[in-house]
């Protein structure tokens, strides 16, 4: 049937696509229609600013933002805001806190306060490497298997399965025995511990939304798999992937601090907060706050990641949205 | 109830493979040829050959695997390269301390987590709340070795009411067994316990939001009978899977826990055993730890079956 603008009669609109409000006359309610179309076509800045929004509704997301964005700082100046070198003793072996030193010197001379501030560093790049990384390996796989199924799930979910049937600490220790201690071994061994994580949220996000109406949509317009995929299917599954990461990096700043404490991480003389713990510990007795700054370092990190991590998943939770 | 205990049982078969093959192919990926090894640099190649035959390391990858589970199987598990004792034996001697340790920082978990959990719950968004909340997202953050740090340097090096790190076992006296394995257990258990609170909060708040809280309220219920007897039931399930989840940090956190305290566990065998390349052993540790968590998981899922009447697993 062809029909010319502007000249749509009731009897149209009562065979066709009419919805009973303009067939009875009535004007059709503005709240129903107006939603739908403003909210699948909210521009991206105006979303962010939505997320971010709800973000600093909740005061301890804003701290764990705030110190998030302070190691970060501290990362990038670190070579600038250290006063001394973190390889080279500063001063005599064992020294109380004072103006020169505050937090002290370690066994072998160096001052603590540099060592922590270059801590930062290691912490930052096992946290975002290895889940960047997880990320990158993790989302092909449960896409694939949550797309495809079949025996591509089968195969992918069932070795995923098997890793997380280590407890991950130990799975972990396993892979650093195999790689050998370094920083960029923990990356690696910390990246395929968490695969199976970001998998299995992604391969959940694709299941449902796949069977949504705008890809069947989509696929009806005979879009590729590949388009699919990317451009509709993934998009809308990066919610939980965003909150799973951060949280993610949160765990794996602890798991670097385990492993380096255990010797099995990151090597000397690199400083990395859980190696220097440990070497710090033997002192204990003698200079107990010598354990303290390291320590408050990796709590205060991990916390910032996981406050922040609370908050996103809050700012990003539709069910809390406003 | 039956069916599903055969058919959990039954899936053990595929994960135990699955464990040991991912072990063996580990020591295996590990660089260097124990021959070479044991040989020295220089050797006769028709002397490593004949080794390699002997020890059956000529035969193709997949061989060598079923005859290293059949002596597994058999107890033989390999013998310490230093010391030349039987692994096996190692590991039997060490792994009650473990379990003690494991088992203990359970307890202290819950005993934290359940209590704290609900009085959060119960009355959320008050200062009550706050506390529990925020002390749980802290203690989330500290590492086991430096929550450890703290409370050696409270309980021995400040008050000096317990010992620093060290073992005795219960042959020597059931008290100072018991006053050196005090700190690990806390250690172990508070932080475990910090995430249990969160969870059980969740949950909590969730269930007394619940139109059957209410009815039982609404009959004059005493608001103790209505949280302890109707509400933490049905909170507890998805607690008591967490729990299980749980058994894998606590294996992993009890190695660091027993590198700190010197508490003479499967952990610090482990640790020590990979710092003196000592493979056999390594093997065992893995070995024997990911069956911990094995068998927890499995105790869990049979307990989670029998506490939910409405899980029938009849599928």
């Amino acid at each position: 049937m062809k029909i010319e603008p502007g000249r749509q009669s009731a009897q149209d609109y009562a065979s066709g696509g009419g919805n009973g409000y303009a067939a009875t006359g009535v004007r059709e309610p503005a709240l129903p229609r107006a939603a739908t179309p403003a909210d699948e076509e909210m521009p991206f800045e105006t979303m962010l600013a939505m997320i971010w929004r709800n973000l600093c509704r909740s005061k301890t997301a804003v701290f764990g933002f705030i110190i998030v964005t302070a190691i970060v700082f501290v990362a990038l100046t670190a070579d600038i805001i250290a006063p001394y070198s973190y390889e080279n003793p500063a001063g005599g072996s064992l020294l109380p806190p004072s103006l020169k030193f505050p937090f002290g010197t370690d066994p072998l001379g160096r001052d603590i306060l540099t060592r922590v501030i270059y801590g930062t560093r290691v912490a930052l790049y096992v946290g975002l490497g290895s889940i960047t990384l997880a990320v990158l390996l993790g989302i092909p796989l449960g896409v694939c298997s949550g797309y495809y199924g079949g025996w591509v799930d089968l195969v992918v979910m069932r070795v995923m399965d098997l890793i997380l049937a280590f407890p991950i600490f130990l799975l972990a220790i396993v892979i650093m025995i195999i790689l050998g201690p370094s920083t960029a071994n923990v990356v690696l061994a910390l990246a395929i511990v968490r695969i199976p994580i970001f998998a299995r949220v992604i391969r959940g996000s694709v299941l449902t939304v796949k069977e949504l109406d705008f890809v069947s949509g989509a696929r009806s317009v005979s879009a590729t798999d590949f388009r699919l995929l990317f451009l509709h299917i993934l998009p809308n599954c990066l919610a939980p992937i965003i909150v799973t990461a951060t949280v993610s990096t949160a765990f794996a700043i602890l798991v670097e601090a385990n492993l380096s404490f255990l010797g099995l991480g990151t090597q000397p003389p690199t400083p990395s907060w859980g190696f220097d713990l440990k070497q710090n510990m033997t002192s204990l007795s003698e200079r107990p706050f010598i354990v303290i700054a390291p320590g408050l370092a990796i709590m205060f990190t991990v916390l910032g990641f996981n406050l922040f991590g609370d908050g996103l998943r809050d700012a990003l939770d539709p069910r809390t949205r406003s | 109830m039956r069916a599903y205990v055969i058919r959990r049982l039954l899936l053990l078969i595929p994960t135990l493979l699955g464990i040991t093959m991912v072990v063996f192919l580990a020591i295996q990926s590990i660089p260097g040829d124990p021959i070479e090894a044991y040989l020295g640099q220089f050797y006769e190649e028709e002397l490593a050959a004949s080794l390699r035959k002997q020890y059956g390391l000529d035969k193709p990858i997949y061989v060598q695997y079923v005859l290293w589970l059949g002596r597994l199987a058999r107890g033989d598990w390999g013998k310490e390269v230093l010391s030349g004792l039987p692994v096996l034996d190692q590991i039997r001697e060490r792994l009650p301390v473990s379990l003690e340790l494991i088992f203990g920082a359970m307890i202290v978990a819950l005993l934290v987590a359940i209590p704290a959990g609900i009085t959060s719950a119960v009355r959320p968004y008050t200062a009550s709340d706050y506390t529990a909340t925020t002390g749980a997202m802290v203690g989330i953050s500290v590492p086991e070795f430096f929550g450890g740090i703290l409370l050696v340097l409270l309980f021995s090096l400040g008050l000096g009411i317990l010992p620093v790190q060290g073992f005795k076992p219960w042959s020597q006296g059931a008290g100072d067994h018991l006053a050196h394995m005090v700190l690990p257990v806390l250690t172990l258990g508070l932080t475990r316990g910090a995430l249990l609170t969160r969870m059980v909060r969740g949950c909590m708040l969730e269930v007394v939001g619940q139109d059957y809280v209410k009815t039982a309220r609404a009959k004059g219920a005493s608001e103790f009978l209505v949280i302890s007897k109707h509400a933490l039931k049905n909170a507890m399930i998805p607690v008591i899977t967490v729990l299980g989840l749980q058994v894998g940090f606590l294996v992993g956190g009890s190695i660091v826990v027993e590198t700190i305290f010197s508490v003479p566990g499967l952990g610090q065998y482990g640790i020590n055993a990979i710092s003196s390349r000592d493979y056999p052993a390594v093997m065992g540790f893995i070995l024997v730890s990911s069956l911990t968590f094995v068998m927890a998981n499995l105790m869990v899922d049979l307990a989670y079956a029998f506490l939910d009447p409405r899980i029938r697993y009849e599928d």
